[in-house]
């Protein structure tokens, strides 16, 4: 053996050597699917529900900004609901992001 | 699993990276190195995730394995570019505390050195090193990883340990 291979071979030894765990090729895979699920999940509504979102999520603004005169402040609340639909179906990521998030939490 | 098959299936996949996650791993980790600070893992799960995602593109003219040995080379040297150089060091309280302090530091000097010399070695030389000193696989095994003949990768041994000691006569500097 030569002094470079002595020397190499000295320095690599106190270094820890790549040795993936038992459960490694599990672990890898689990994360690549949930993911890659996650991925999936972010792509775009069809467009005409996008459309709809949009205009649902538009007309629960105007509602709750206060055009509509005569309703009380607590059927304004409601304009949530409609509110809250509009944005998860013209963002509908958002949904998916948690749902992900939840996933790779829990591994 | 059939080597030409394409897991493209939950299950499938699951076998797939079972079969090819170590070897993969190896790699991956010689390409980066002990001394950076880039997790082969994370690296590790780029390239199945990249592999799953482009299984259509494989037009199965190589082994499945070739191709994503091919794909773990590329994201390993993608991810070195960016993974900060940490090469061995004495803390100096072990310094202060040690009584054999002044053996250590010069253990880790020539570590350092060592260390120095191969990172300035080129991606295939210090990979081929790495992954025969470091991870011990055999010239074999490094020619699937780098579909090489074993011909090829012994000259490619030899090269790199010429290549290795020149840098260490010239102490590390190229």
């Amino acid at each position: 053996m030569t002094d470079t291979e002595d020397r190499l071979r000295e320095a690599l030894a106190r270094e820890r050597k790549p040795e993936p765990g038992a459960f490694f090729a599990a672990r890898v895979a689990n994360r690549v699917l949930a993911e890659d699920r996650l991925r999936r999940g972010r792509r775009k509504a069809p467009w005409p529900l996008r459309v709809l979102g949009f205009l649902v999520l538009c007309a629960a603004i105007v509602f709750v900004t206060g055009t509509s005169r005569g309703f009380g402040n607590e059927l304004r609340i409601l304009a949530l609901v409609p509110a809250g639909f509009g944005l998860w179906t013209f963002r509908r990521e958002i949904g998916s992001e948690i749902r992900g998030a939840i996933e790779l939490l829990l591994g | 699993m059939e080597e030409r098959d394409t897991p493209r299936d939950p299950e499938a996949f699951r076998r797939f990276v079972e079969t090819y996650s170590d070897r993969v791993f190896r790699l991956v980790a010689s390409i980066l190195g002990p001394w950076r600070d880039a997790d082969a893992e994370d690296v590790v799960q780029d390239v199945f995730l990249r592999a799953w995602q482009r299984l259509h593109q494989f037009r199965g003219e190589s082994s499945i394995g070739t191709w994503l040995y091919r794909i773990a080379w590329t994201q390993a040297l993608n991810r070195k570019r960016t993974a900060r150089v940490r090469l061995p060091h004495v803390p100096f309280e072990s310094l202060a505390e040690s009584p054999s302090g002044e053996e250590e530091m010069t253990s880790v000097l020539a570590r350092r050195e060592v260390a120095a010399a191969v990172e300035e070695l080129p991606d295939l030389y210090r990979t081929v090193l790495l992954l025969h000193y470091w991870t011990g696989c055999g010239v074999a095994e490094i020619g699937e990883l780098l579909q090489a003949p074993d011909g090829t990768v012994k000259s490619y041994l030899s090269r790199a340990r010429e290549r290795l000691r020149v840098l260490l006569e010239k102490g590390g500097r190229p």
